[in-house]
């Protein structure tokens, strides 16, 4: 406190007009008062003044309210203080009063692959310089990044070596291989996550990256030949796949392979295919000279309409509705159509 | 070999791959950075809305309470919202939500029933999940005094009077989270002319025999005035919101959850610190950054006037 310095109450620290009317206060001894400055809080332990709360609510209130702030006030006025825009700022101390957390405490980054390996050989990740040194430019230049150096895009020649194959560019060959090392990193990238994932749950990552299940791209159905890179687990197309995608091409024309010769593949596939209408033998097999489904069908016809219990055939009701009563009209003898007003005037004229 | 997936299905369709979704831009980025969790939390933001019935009341209280936060630290949702009743199961999942979008770790549920006429419901949330609730009812109201115009500091200060408070489970948590709603940022320093107000509870009590708790609540500004010492005289000045509360249902926290919530950290790893920035007793706040060399011979500086060469009068 002894560093505090002295601080003299001006009219413009205080920002508030001339002394006004004052209120009264009740007199609190700091000592008995719970003061946490960090949260600009003032607690009252003791028991109130029941009979005074009672009598009038707000007046005690406000008195004790007065107290209370005067004592904060005084603690707060006795800290070491510095100027500040408008006034004096004075450093608050922690708060006392522990409230409960929003979120919950970080947990620490579950280690990479690689950070668990240096971990255990001790391998200490070393600072390295920004900018190291170019022999080809004779100058200082960036590690990494634009305008590096050892850049393969200020390389104007590459001398050929020989185990240099022929017919390949060794400039496209440095790209691709930049590219190759770019996704080996990603997927070691990935790897990482999923093992993070698997051993603190969703929170383990970080906050940008969550994971997700997808469907494999199409990219893959295509390398579903290739051994690498084929996921675990996955159906490989077999010989039925591939015909019948063989097949669904030969057939992928204008009119839907109506007109065009019938591919060789259509043979193996054909026996699979189902029938879709069945048509029941006319003729019969033998001496017979109609079919047993045949026969049978048209005997049920004829019991249906021979039969005593059945139906009338003839649905009156239903026959005469056929009948379009429009058709028996009688045509009526055509009137003379009226004349217009104009018409009748011209005859009366002539 | 061929491995087949579960019978019946489609195998290709059995398998998924895992693939990692990241923020696309540096700002979708920086918003998921600050939405993560963080060792030291600095303020708690303050969520206000509605359940399924309102009074008039209620939505008066609410708008008070929303100005006696800071505008950027309190959100107020001011439709109805059917599925929030927050003691009920099932009822507290959209609250949960809507505090998780908002980014508020504490709420305000305004509520209007027979049964409970003006209700609030104050309670808090962590971990994306309902801390505690506490209930109570809207007895009295005054709203904030429109003759005092003046614009107050983000920080009140608190002033809690009687031994409720400490012994009472009601009060205490009636404290802890009048305390949390309200305080807003956690600051390493405050200008003296920022304690500018006051919020005071005390108990209310009654000259008839009644049990109902009750809670006053007052809102002062706090004038400080010439005593003569180097410590000013307060005066306060009622400014509003009043309110007298009754508490009705309430729940703490399951006390695993308080263990884990309620807890200290490591303040060492505190603020990150700011590069090239620092503070001069006379200059204030100074940053240093880094100019190119210049050469100052090829630099194109004004011509004085006065130095131009002109013809020569005979």
């Amino acid at each position: 406190m002894g560093k505090a310095e002295a601080l003299v109450v001006t009219e413009e620290l205080m920002g508030g007009r001339g002394a006004g009317s004052s209120s009264s206060a009740v007199a609190y001894d700091e000592a008995l008062l719970e003061i946490d400055e960090g949260n600009l809080l003032v607690c009252d332990p003791s028991p109130v003044d029941k009979e005074a709360l009672i009598r009038d609510a707000e007046g005690a209130c406000k008195e004790m309210a007065t107290g209370m702030a005067q004592a904060l006030v005084k603690r707060l006025f006795t800290f070491p203080s510095t100027p500040a825009v408008g006034g004096r700022t004075v450093e608050l101390p922690k708060p006392k009063t522990l409230l409960p957390r929003f979120k919950p405490v970080p947990k620490p980054k579950p280690l990479t692959r690689w950070e668990k390996f240096a971990k255990e050989k001790g391998i200490v990740k070393r600072k390295r310089d920004k900018y190291t040194f170019d022999e080809h430019t004779n100058e200082f230049k960036r590690r990494y990044g634009y305008d590096r150096v050892n850049d393969i895009n200020d390389v104007a020649i590459i001398e050929a070596k020989s185990s240099d194959k022929l017919g390949e560019d060794p400039f496209s060959n440095h790209k691709k291989e930049k590219r190759e090392r770019v996704k080996r990193q990603e997927e070691r990238r990935l790897t990482n996550l999923k093992n993070a994932a698997k051993q603190g749950g969703k929170k383990a990552l970080p906050a940008t990256v969550s994971l997700a299940r997808a469907l494999p791209s199409t990219d893959d159905y295509l390398s579903a030949g290739s051994t690498s890179g084929f996921p675990k687990g996955r159906k490989k197309a077999d010989r039925k796949d591939l015909l019948e995608g063989a097949l669904a091409a030969s057939e992928s024309t204008a009119s839907m392979g109506k007109f065009d010769r019938k591919s060789k593949l259509d043979k193996r596939m054909s026996s699979k295919k189902g029938k879709r209408q069945q048509f029941a033998p006319v003729v019969g097999k033998g001496k017979s000279t109609i079919s047993e489904v045949e026969r049978d069908m048209i005997e049920e016809t004829v019991r249906k309409v021979i039969s005593k219990g059945s139906k009338p055939i003839l649905d009156v009701n239903k026959a005469v509705k056929q009948i379009d009563p429009r058709s028996l009209r009688v045509k009526k003898a055509k009137t003379p159509k009226k004349k217009s007003k104009k018409a009748r005037e011209r005859e009366s004229e002539n | 070999m061929v491995q087949r997936g579960k019978k019946g299905k489609d195998p290709r369709l059995g398998v998924t791959k895992t693939t990692k979704v990241e923020a696309k831009t540096k700002k979708g980025k920086r918003f998921l950075e600050s939405r993560a969790p963080q060792q030291v939390e600095y303020c708690k933001h303050l969520l206000l809305l509605y359940g399924r019935k309102t009074s008039q009341t209620v939505k008066d209280v609410m708008v008070e309470l929303k100005h006696m936060r800071d505008r950027n630290e309190c959100t107020h949702l001011t439709r109805k919202n059917e599925n929030i009743v927050p003691f009920e199961t099932g009822g507290e999942t959209s609250l949960e939500f809507l505090s998780g979008k908002t980014h508020c770790g504490a709420f305000v549920v305004g509520s209007h029933t027979k049964k409970r006429p003006n209700n609030l419901i104050f309670g808090r949330v962590y971990d994306e999940k309902v801390y505690d609730l506490l209930e109570v009812g809207v007895d009295g109201f005054r709203k904030q005094n429109n003759e005092v115009n003046t614009v107050f500091s983000p920080k009140p200060s608190f002033a809690f009077a009687g031994d409720e408070f400490e012994n009472d489970e009601e009060f205490k948590q009636f404290k802890s989270i009048i305390l949390d709603s309200f305080r807003g940022r956690i600051v390493d320093n405050i200008n003296l002319k920022g304690v500018d107000r006051v919020i005071m509870c005390t108990p209310i009590y009654s000259s008839g025999a009644s049990k109902r708790k009750q809670v006053m609540m007052r809102h002062y500004a706090i004038k400080l005035k010439k005593s003569g010492t180097r410590i000013p005289r307060v005066e306060l000045v009622d400014i509003g919101p009043s309110l007298d509360l009754s508490f009705r249902r309430s729940r703490a926290a399951p006390v695993d959850v308080e263990k884990e919530a309620v807890k200290k950290v490591d303040e060492a790893i505190k603020r990150k610190k700011v590069k090239n920035v620092s503070d001069d007793i006379l200059d204030g706040t100074v940053g240093r950054i880094w100019m190119k060399p210049q050469d100052i011979d090829a630099v194109p500086l004004k011509k004085p006037k006065g130095k131009k060469s002109r013809p020569v009068e005979e």
